[in-house]
């Protein structure tokens, strides 16, 4: 009789395991849900998240500001020459060398430890840093054709340090630098 | 829906989907909605039995999980992510409901009233319909959702020792009432 149970009690569990095996996953509503969700759902738009690289268009519009402020300064010669120690070129040709050493191991890196961005983020990162080196060669030219004017100088080293933070942040970690 | 007919669909890329919704593409979401419409709304009848309440309780998650979307990581598929929103807003309702609540009290499970059915074989469908409301909540989470006991217990607010004894109820309710089954296959009954 004992037996008998188990038997039972056994094909009793195979009936129910098969019966939800078999169970239909989805059902269908009778009506037409997605309306009333749409119209909800429009009243609560997607905010759209700020990202680190947010400063970055201010950034690239401060460099360009400097650019053309520096030609206007070289074609006004606003600055007079000072008296020099070391000739201004070779002043510049040292700066320039220091910089370069500083920058390229900064952009080998740079995709490296931002590889976990998307695609388009990405983009638009190196499209910043190119619209910032070419601000910067801009104003290179500018140094290069009067080297002695200070201001000049100055707004280089400026854009030299903008170049080198935008390279140092870690835009996978935001809030981080490298 | 059958082998076949999954082969036969297209290839629906949803993490672009999700990705096309944070952007407040509706289309996007409308897309994301008829792919999960249906598992959805079987989990919301399943636990509050009632269809026209199973249809509310379906909108408002897919809401809530609008509402949700930019906190959506991608660590998980999006439907496991939507059936949990689903789960936790059905629950919600079904936790304001005194009835259930009390069922949820294994001493309190009746024993009376469930379906008797040594001459007529019905669904499981219909035999989960039937349950009382804890038993079918915990058997509708563990059994078909894949919860584990911990999880329901924190879910339904009850120790895991009483979900496994609603599941445990659960189940021997079921098997009698799929008992004509067994007969039809030829063993005897209890």
């Amino acid at each position: 009789m004992a037996d008998n149970d188990k038997s039972v009690t056994d094909s009793q569990d195979l009936v129910l395991a098969r019966e939800i095996r078999n169970l239909d996953p989805e059902m269908s509503p009778e009506r037409n849900l997605w309306a009333g969700i749409e119209r909800q759902i429009q009243d609560y738009p997607q905010k759209q998240k700020k990202t680190s690289a947010d400063w970055v268009p201010y950034g690239v519009a401060a460099s360009l500001v400097i650019a053309v402020s520096a030609l206007l300064l070289n074609v006004l010669e606003l600055n007079p020459a000072e008296p020099q120690f070391v000739s201004a070129d070779r002043s510049f040709d040292l700066m320039q060398a220091e910089y370069i050493q500083v920058r390229n191991p900064l952009v080998q890196k740079f995709s490296e430890v931002n590889k976990e961005l998307d695609d388009q983020t990405l983009n638009d990162l190196y499209l910043n840093l190119e619209i910032m080196e070419q601000a910067r060669r801009d104003i290179e030219a500018q140094v290069r054709q009067n080297p002695e004017n200070r201001r000049l100088v100055e707004m280089l080293m400026r854009i030299h340090e903008q170049e080198l933070e935008l390279l140092k942040q870690n835009f996978s970690r935001p809030g981080r630098f490298m | 829906m059958s082998e076949a007919e999954q082969l036969s669909q297209p290839v629906v890329d949803e993490k672009l989907l999700v990705r096309r919704a944070r952007d407040n593409d509706y289309r996007a979401y409308e897309q994301l909605y008829k792919l999960h419409v249906g598992r959805v709304f079987a989990l919301c009848v399943r636990l509050c039995r009632d269809r026209d309440m199973a249809e509310d309780l379906t909108q408002e998650a897919f809401v809530q999980a609008w509402r949700k979307l930019s906190s959506f990581r991608g660590d998980s598929a999006f439907g496991s992510w939507l059936y949990r929103i689903a789960t936790n807003t059905a629950l919600s309702y079904l936790r304001k409901q005194k009835p259930f609540l009390n069922s949820l009290d294994i001493d309190d499970v009746p024993e009376t009233g469930y379906r008797e059915t040594h001459d007529e074989q019905i669904g499981l469908e219909q035999a989960i319909s039937d349950l009382p409301d804890g038993a079918r909540a915990v058997f509708v989470l563990y059994s078909l959702e894949g919860y584990t006991h911990d999880e329901i217990s924190k879910q339904l607010g009850i120790a895991q020792g009483s979900s496994k004894a609603q599941l445990h109820r659960a189940r021997q309710l079921l098997k009698r009432s799929l008992g004509a089954g067994i007969n039809h296959s030829g063993k005897s009954s209890v």
